[in-house]
């Protein structure tokens, strides 16, 4: 039986709780760990990021995390999964999401990360605005704006 | 009629000036009319309703979803999370 653990945090993320939580079954030889971390960027007209605002839509949030983690389970074989998201104000240099995933052998556990990171960046119902040095606030745009409906 | 409750999150709160609103609809409306529905309401959402989902308590749903009474709808423009 597959073990998955979602969440939404308003501090830091206990980042060793969420690897122990997919660790501890000799038979899975394949744990990745995926940490998103605030980049520290610049803008020309308002200067260095201050920090992300993230918010989330709570309730559909924490069942699409859910969601994507069973699908992890039956997609990949997954094992074991845990993902943990920040909400609130997030600084360059700390992280603001944590996928963990423990599966039989490494190339499904890389597998499964990836898929998961990329997925959580379409489907979750989270967002974040960028907040610069000189007050200057706007929400972040995605790469793909255009959203389909899959499956 | 049916009054369909509707959120709005991350940009869309901005763009609708408010944090929700309530649609009155026929029994059995499509998504796609809440959606006409919200675009003449609020222009500034009407030009980026192509890029939004819509969701029906929480999940998504396609735009020939019926709505009916104790839905709870959520325009969900382009997530940003990660």
């Amino acid at each position: 039986m597959a073990e998955v653990w979602v969440d939404l945090l308003s501090g830091p993320i206990p980042i060793s709780r969420v690897r122990e939580f997919v660790g501890g079954d000799p038979a899975l030889g394949g744990i990745v760990v995926f940490e998103g971390v605030t980049r520290a960027e610049a803008d020309p007209q308002h200067g260095a990021l201050q920090r992300l605002d993230y918010e989330a839509y709570d309730a559909m949030a924490r069942g699409r995390l859910e969601g994507i983690a069973k699908q992890a389970v039956d997609r990949f074989g997954a094992k074991r999964v845990a993902i943990v998201h920040r909400l609130g104000s997030v600084r360059p240099g700390e992280t603001s999401v944590v996928i963990a995933v423990a599966c039989g052998h490494r190339a499904e556990a890389f597998d499964a990360c990836r898929w998961l990171i990329d997925t959580l960046k379409r489907d979750v119902p989270i967002w974040k605005k960028d907040v610069f040095e000189d007050g200057f606030v706007r929400w972040v745009e995605p790469d793909n704006a255009h959203c389909p409906l899959d499956e | 009629m049916i009054a369909i409750p509707v959120l709005f999150f991350g940009p869309s709160k901005d763009w609708a000036g408010q944090e929700s609103v309530a649609v009155e609809l026929a029994d059995g409306a499509a998504v796609a009319q809440l959606r006409a529905v919200l675009g003449e309401r609020f222009p500034k959402l009407a030009e980026r309703m192509p890029t939004m989902r819509l969701a029906v308590n929480e999940e998504f749903v396609p735009d020939d979803r019926r709505l009916h009474g104790g839905d709870r709808a959520a325009l969900i423009p382009p997530v940003s999370g990660g």
